[in-house]
């Protein structure tokens, strides 16, 4: 019993990949104000970087078919940004990757029918994974945020903590 | 007054001060008074008591009470005041959702600024004159 319920696990894991990989775009323009461009597509992970001190973050919650959590890093380093700038681009930053997983979750469910949506950005001091429920479970992916003729690094870290689709 | 000289009276209630933000740029126009900018629920209810709105452009996903709630609230309290969902997120039962919460309408972040004007001078031709 316990092998089957390993292999469903990873057969689950093996699908939500392929899930999530279709489901990030590739392109997005941001109201004419940002652009994001994918730089490293989604690969499974099982080593997640800190924080950097140079990156700002964010975080978003999954809920539903697939459950978890989303933490969004832009990497400031090397960037000459003042205060006014500075809000600014946090809160344009936060703003992206809530379209973008919006879009995200909206493909899950219009296209693989998985039924998800996102909470609300949540800010915090510091950001840390939650344990999972099962294995090979985090994901990672890069983007570029371009604006005001500057390129920021995004990395996304997405960690799936349950899958409703099969009870096992 | 010919409808088409008409200027209306905007609510914009998003928690995201970007997008606040590029929607009031995107309404920059003499035809479009924004009279408010709420971050959350309690902030847009505020304003509503004390500045009367056309239209209300909401978010679908904000902390503690949702833009669904407060499109109920909003159409329950403040009856000439049309309202417009916007939302990164497109499923259709959240569309469905919204139009039952009394939305006139839907639109999924990013949206262009034709597709917003298009959509309020839709609902605001409905208007009927003081």
């Amino acid at each position: 019993m316990k092998n089957f319920v390993n292999e469903i696990n990873i057969e689950q894991t093996r699908s939500i990949e392929g899930y999530l990989q279709s489901s990030f775009l590739e392109e997005l323009n941001i109201y004419n104000q940002a652009h994001l461009i994918l730089d490293c597509p989604l690969i499974k992970t099982s080593k997640v970087r800190s924080q950097t001190s140079f990156e700002r973050a964010v975080q978003f919650n999954l809920i539903g078919e697939i459950q978890g959590q989303v933490i969004c890093f832009l990497d400031t380093y090397n960037k000459e940004i003042n205060p006014a700038e500075s809000k600014y681009l946090t809160s344009l930053f936060d703003e992206s990757m809530n379209i973008l997983l919006g879009k995200v979750v909206t493909n899950l469910e219009n296209s693989h029918n998985l039924s998800t949506l996102l909470s609300s950005p949540i800010k915090k001091d510091s950001y840390q994974l939650e344990a999972s429920n099962f294995e090979n479970n985090t994901f990672s992916l890069k983007y570029k945020l371009i604006t005001n003729a500057q390129e920021y690094d995004c990395r996304l870290v997405i960690n799936v903590l349950k899958k409703n689709i099969i009870e096992v | 007054m010919d409808a088409s000289d008409k200027q209306y009276r905007i609510l914009i209630v998003d928690d995201s001060d970007f997008s606040r933000h590029s929607i009031s740029q995107m309404l920059d126009s003499p035809r479009y008074n924004i009279i408010g900018e709420a971050a959350n629920a309690k902030e847009a209810i505020n304003i509503l008591k004390d500045r009367v709105a056309h239209l209300a452009i909401i978010d679908v996903v904000m902390p503690e009470v949702s833009g669904i709630e407060l499109a109920e609230y909003i159409t329950e309290n403040f009856k000439n005041t049309s309202i417009v969902m916007i939302s990164s997120l497109g499923q259709e039962s959240i569309v469905i959702d919204s139009i039952s919460a009394g939305a006139s309408d839907y639109l999924q972040k990013p949206f262009k600024r034709e597709d917003l004007i298009t959509s309020i001078e839709k609902i605001v031709s409905n208007i009927q004159e003081d």
